[in-house]
């Protein structure tokens, strides 16, 4: 089982997730996801209490990043905790420049996240 | 040439068949291990590979029926049963025969038949109905390479890999994260995961897999080791494998690496026009050519990860060169000690000439000869080095095997597995060991149901315990079981005449009478034990490796037996004595102190051959009688005292001579059965010294003594 809670902070949305982010849950994380960006222009992704998280879950924030730049929205995140850390690494997520061509800085894997 | 590969094939297939068997033994108590499935899969997909390649066709095509089988496992369409996994393992057994007795078998070939015959049956009924068996897989040969170069030094190569599956690769079952952490783990590596093809939120098929990957790896495996990894996923990803670093440094000053540019050409992510004509520009390289949109961004950080990662590796192997593994047969590093051996030998003579002499100039080059053939001597007897592990790696397979036939549950646990013998210590171990082992099975563990009155778990535990203890190695097998009944061990003995019935003896002591041969308590005599023949022989091979054994037991809880064995048998340090003319050694490892011994010492204990050290009695030999050396001895002989079996027991000599390098050399078949002695060895002076069987002299001191007890 995976957790979120959807909380406003000021303009911002904050989005926290936790538990089992993994393949069996992934389609409802990706609900929960597109309600969170739906909801808010500006939303920062938190993580408490993660359990497990797996490829589909990385690849699903991916997803959720550019969506966020197509729509000229802002996904940022707070610091990753280990399990998560540990998964991004080993998948080879992290890296120093952004993913995407139009926005060479913008990645939500940078080393050094955008917005902190 | 031919036959040196076949035989580097034989040597990598035996690896693999106990790594087979060991996998197949795990797989049995946990059936849900994907891992373990695929590292049965694995041992199975190399042998074959292997085995075509150097024309073992008939192993490569009996491996490709097994790995067949376990291709249906891998699917999740055949579970893993404690028959398959029987069959698996006489599987590895027959290609174990077939490697070691090539040629026509008609009776392997007919136990090869029914094992496929009962694989195949277990397979067509684990197949659902109407679901046609998986087609075999291609019997092409898997590329094989030498995980040495030359057959030397193991050679640290880098891959460029590129791992692109497809959508559907999630939904099959595989984890990419577990695919490429096992990769990973093969060495250093560098993961870039491309995300591009990531699509928006909306777009995204969450179970779909967008993204593919770059892995930069450096690793001593070898390429089928990097392939395996990818043997689930073949048919479900693209997977380019290139070699772009290998061996020693291609030019001392060129420690960087290639270019940028030409990594991104030979990637095929960048035309070389283009990078030509970006190059005209001043600006960084990478950044101009995402700038003009030429490289996405993590391709470009792919190039330079591997970039780095190549510069990292080429100044690690600098600094690491000195540290790699040489593979060397196990005949040359014999040679090598032989070698050692003949120059300890020799080093003595030169130590002796050079006393003998009055030249300071020639003691000095003596002396610092002897520190570099000492350290010659210990680095060379380093090599020969094996954990213990190797050893106890084989057991499990018995353990399990025996504990069916017999219907008993039991439990191998192993510590101490890296502790380090002799290879020859270790080769020599296993026969005594099994036999124990099973003992220990069949005399020691009860059926399940009389444990569980007892209160005790349903499954027995066996211990195979190893630790170093001093210039020794202790192995000690002990077992939860039921443990000897000290009443029908005395029993017994009194019936065979081995103790008279008011003989007082207990503990180790009394259980030393079951390595007497014969010598049996079993009320049943199984194929297995009781018969009485094996104890004796355990015995006599332990002491042939100048070790010791002995026995506790406490009735109801269990047997422990403790085999003491020195570290090495090849060159030892001795203790040289000398009566009259005639040299002999003693392991210094069991002697525990030297005494001088008067005629007044003899008179007062009325020639009764023992001592009395510190207020302690001990009995000691007279080597002089015991050899029947002729001669007076002189009026104060020395007595060596040596711990064996926890008893302390003399030797008289006439002089103790001091410390000696002791090149062991076993005696000619005339003398080999001679009681007291165990080898010889050559002195600085070029005579021979007789290396003394310690413990088999105490234990004649013992009867004798025993015998004038019960005499007296």
């Amino acid at each position: 089982m995976f957790h979120s809670e959807l909380k406003k902070s000021g303009k911002k949305g904050q989005l926290t997730l936790g538990g089992a982010l993994t393949f069996e849950n992934v389609e409802e994380l990706k609900i929960t996801l597109e309600k969170a960006l739906g909801s808010f222009k500006n939303l920062t992704l938190c993580f408490r209490d993660v359990e497990e998280a797996d490829f589909t879950f990385i690849q699903l924030l991916c997803a959720a990043h550019k969506s966020a730049c197509t729509k000229k929205k802002i996904l940022t995140r707070e610091a990753l905790p280990p399990e998560l850390e540990e998964v991004t690494g080993l998948l080879g997520f992290t890296r120093g420049n952004g993913c995407f061509p139009e926005d060479k800085s913008d990645c939500l894997w940078r080393e050094s996240p955008p917005g902190q | 040439m031919i036959n040196e590969q076949s035989e580097m094939f034989k040597e990598e297939a035996f690896e693999l068949l106990e790594e087979l068997e060991t996998s197949l033994l795990e797989l049995e108590k946990t059936p849900g291990d994907t891992d373990l499935v695929r590292k049965v899969f694995r041992a199975l997909h190399t042998i074959k590979g292997s085995g075509s390649m150097f024309g073992f066709e008939e192993i490569a095509g009996f491996a490709h029926e097994v790995e067949n089988v376990f291709d249906l496992v891998r699917g999740d369409r055949l579970p893993v049963t404690k028959d398959l996994v029987n069959l698996a393992l006489s599987a590895g057994d027959i290609i174990k025969r077939m490697l070691e007795q090539p040629g026509d078998d008609t009776a392997l070939e007919g136990r090869r038949g029914e094992i496929l015959g009962s694989l195949q049956h277990i397979a067509s009924a684990s197949t659902p109905a109407g679901q046609a068996a998986p087609t075999p897989l291609p019997a092409e040969p898997a590329p094989v390479e030498s995980p040495t170069a030359g057959g030397g030094a193991a050679v640290e190569v880098t891959y460029r890999i590129r791992f692109k599956p497809s959508t559907e690769i999630l939904r099959q079952g595989t984890d990419v994260k577990d695919l490429l952490e096992e990769l990973t783990m093969l060495g250093t590596s560098r993961v870039i995961a491309h995300l591009h093809d990531v699509p928006t939120l909306e777009e995204l098929q969450p179970d779909a897999c967008y993204v593919y990957w770059d892995i930069i790896l450096t690793t001593g495996k070898g390429m089928n080791a990097v392939k395996d990894i990818f043997i689930f996923v073949e048919n479900v990803a693209e997977i380019k494998i290139d070699v772009i670093d290998q061996g020693p440094l291609p030019d001392e000053e060129e420690t960087g690496y290639k270019k940028l540019g030409y990594i991104l050409v030979e990637r095929e992510d960048l035309s070389i026009e283009d990078m030509q004509r970006i190059l005209r520009d001043k600006k960084l390289f990478g950044e101009m050519l995402v700038e003009e949109g030429l490289v996405a961004p993590e391709a470009l950080e792919s190039a330079l990860a591997e970039q780095e990662h190549i510069r990292e590796i080429r100044k690690q192997r600098q600094k690491d060169e000195s540290i790699s593994t040489l593979r060397v047969p196990s005949d040359k590093a014999d040679k090598l000690v032989n070698l050692v051996g003949e120059l300890v030998t020799l080093q003595a003579r030169l130590t002796r000439i050079s006393e003998q002499s009055d030249d300071p100039e020639l003691l000095a080059v003596a002396e610092e000869t002897e520190r570099l053939v000492w350290d010659l001597r210990d680095s060379t007897m380093g090599i020969r080095m094996v954990p213990i592990s190797t050893l106890f790696g084989r057991f499990r397979r018995l353990a399990r095997d025996l504990s069916d036939e017999l219907g008993r549950e039991a439990e191998l646990i192993t510590e101490g597995g890296d502790t380090e013998l002799d290879k020859t210590v270790i080769e020599r171990l296993c026969d005594p060991l099994v036999h124990l082992i099973r003992n220990c099975i069949d005399h020691g563990i009860e059926a399940p149901e009389a444990r569980e009155k007892r209160g005790k778990p349903r499954a027995g535990a066996i211990r195979l315990k190893a630790s170093y203890s001093g210039a020794n190695v202790l192995i000690v097998i002990e077992d939860d079981g039921a443990g000897i009944d000290p009443n029908k061990v005395r029993a017994r003995a009194v019936e065979r005449g081995l103790i008279k019935p008011d003989a007082e003896l207990s503990g180790p002591g009394l259980f030393s009478l079951l390595f007497e041969p014969g010598f049996s308590t079993a009320k049943e005599i199984t194929n297995v034990s009781g018969r009485g023949v094996g104890m004796d022989v355990v015995k006599k091979n332990i002491e042939a490796l100048r070790g010791s054994i002995q026995v506790k037991s406490t009735h109801g809880k269990g047997t422990q037996v403790i085999l003491k064995i020195p570290l090495t048998l090849a060159i030892i340090d001795g203790l040289l004595i000398c009566i009259e003319e005639e040299h002999f050694i003693l392991p210094l490892s069991m002697v525990e102190e030297i005494v001088e011994l008067s005629r007044e010492d003899i008179a007062r204990t009325h020639g009764g051959d023992i001592a009395n050290i510190r207020g302690k009695i001990v009995p000691y030999l007279k080597l002089r009688e015991t050899f029947d050396i002729s001669g007076t001895p002189p009026d104060i002989e020395q007595i060596v005292v040596v711990e064996v079996e926890h008893r302390r027991v003399g030797f008289v000599v006439d002089q103790v001579i001091g410390k000696h390098q002791t090149v062991i050399k076993t005696l000619g078949k005339i003398y080999q059965n001679v009681a007291g002695l165990s080898g010889a060895t050559i002195l600085g002076d070029g005579t021979v010294a007789l290396i003394l069987d310690v413990s088999r002299l105490a234990q004649d001191a013992e009867l004798e003594d025993a015998a004038d007890y019960d005499e007296g």
